[in-house]
């Protein structure tokens, strides 16, 4: 089930620049667990993907997940063997832009090392650093 | 009831801009201090000597602060109101105090923690959703508890525990409406792994109204 927008307001957009620090969505919000990122950056809706399944894999659907980001982002590229030119390329995937702190997936209703498994697994689908982290500081 | 910690406190004069800053690299945690009927104080904490104390400071904690050093120190019980952390290093940016009597009537925000493990949840498999994860309780600031407990173990799917069963001392009033649901036992979830669907363009808002413009224009070229 990959990720994207139902409706969009345009259908390409610029590449435009990654937040230094996330002000929001940087605490646990809903689980006891959590996957924080540590870098801004680009994750595509096949890498939300990717992770969401080696988490739940591993849980063997046990707790709840949430996925606390979105691809909203068109990412579009030009044809291989294409001359420079002519337009810009036809969107090809999507996107959730994400800064230093955001914090990806929560878990809850398993154990510490269970979470912390599940979430080792899937942060090597991760693009980007991360870590994993719990509601007591 | 929360314990008291006893800290030193300096008076801040420089605030804002790269001050906290440069504090922060001597060690020290940038405070404010609110007293009701006096003027706000600015202070550093000083972390030497009870460093994993500092480390595990927490909301509602109540601190025996000593503000300014030797003979003319002065002696302040004071409760944390706000605990700033860096989110990427996890150290202490700032925290906010206020003055306190131990007599004195306060609000405070109190975490549930949940105590055993439900039936429904070791036998038949469920899931324990925790709802609601604080409550707003009104006391006496020496009677507010580090954390409210609950027993989930007699929970079996489909139970739930509400504020109402919270079980507190009589003289700690709760403030949050008693019918919220604080802990529910979920059945286990029998989804299958959503097939792969082949992925759809998105539909782009207003592209209608160009396309049904566009034949109109046409007829003329």
């Amino acid at each position: 089930m990959v990720l994207m927008p139902k409706r969009v307001k345009f259908r390409k957009t610029q590449r435009g620049t990654i937040p230094t620090f996330a002000t929001r969505g940087a605490t646990l919000e809903f689980g006891e667990f959590g996957l924080q990122v540590l870098k801004g950056g680009w994750i595509s809706s096949t890498q939300i993907e990717a992770i969401r399944v080696a988490i739940t894999r591993h849980v063997k659907r046990k707790g709840k997940l949430w996925i606390r980001i979105f691809p909203h982002k068109p990412v579009s590229k030009k044809p291989p063997e294409t001359r420079m030119g002519k337009g810009k390329g036809n969107p090809e995937y999507w996107v959730a832009v994400v800064a230093p702190g955001q914090i990806l997936f929560e878990l809850e209703g398993v154990t510490l090392e269970q979470a912390r498994e599940a979430m080792r697994l899937g942060a090597f689908k991760m693009p980007l650093p991360c870590r994993f982290i719990t509601r007591h500081r | 009831m929360a314990e008291q910690l006893k800290l030193k406190a300096l008076p801040r004069e420089k605030s804002g801009g790269k001050n906290p800053r440069r504090l922060r690299r001597e060690g020290l945690i940038p405070a404010v201090l609110y007293h009701q009927g006096r003027p706000t104080l600015s202070l550093s904490l000083v972390k030497s000597g009870s460093e994993k104390a500092v480390s595990a400071l927490h909301e509602n904690q109540i601190l025996n602060l000593e503000i300014g050093g030797g003979d003319k120190a002065d002696v302040q019980l004071a409760i944390i109101k706000e605990i700033q952390v860096d989110r990427i290093k996890g150290g202490l940016l700032h925290i906010d105090l206020q003055a306190i009597a131990l007599d004195e009537k306060l609000t405070a925000t109190v975490p549930i923690v949940d105590r055993g493990e439900a039936v429904g949840v070791t036998r038949d498999g469920g899931i324990l959703e925790h709802v609601l994860r604080e409550i707003e309780i009104e006391c006496q600031a020496a009677l507010i508890p580090e954390e409210v407990a609950m027993d989930v173990s007699p929970l079996e799917i489909g139970d739930s525990l509400k504020v109402s069963d919270i079980r507190l001392p009589e003289e700690v009033k709760i403030l949050t409406e008693p019918e919220l649901i604080v802990f529910t036992v979920s059945p286990p979830r029998l989804e299958e792994e959503p097939v792969a669907e082949e992925a759809a363009a998105p539909e782009v808002i207003g592209a209608e109204a160009e396309e049904e413009e566009k034949p109109e224009a046409e007829p003329k070229e």
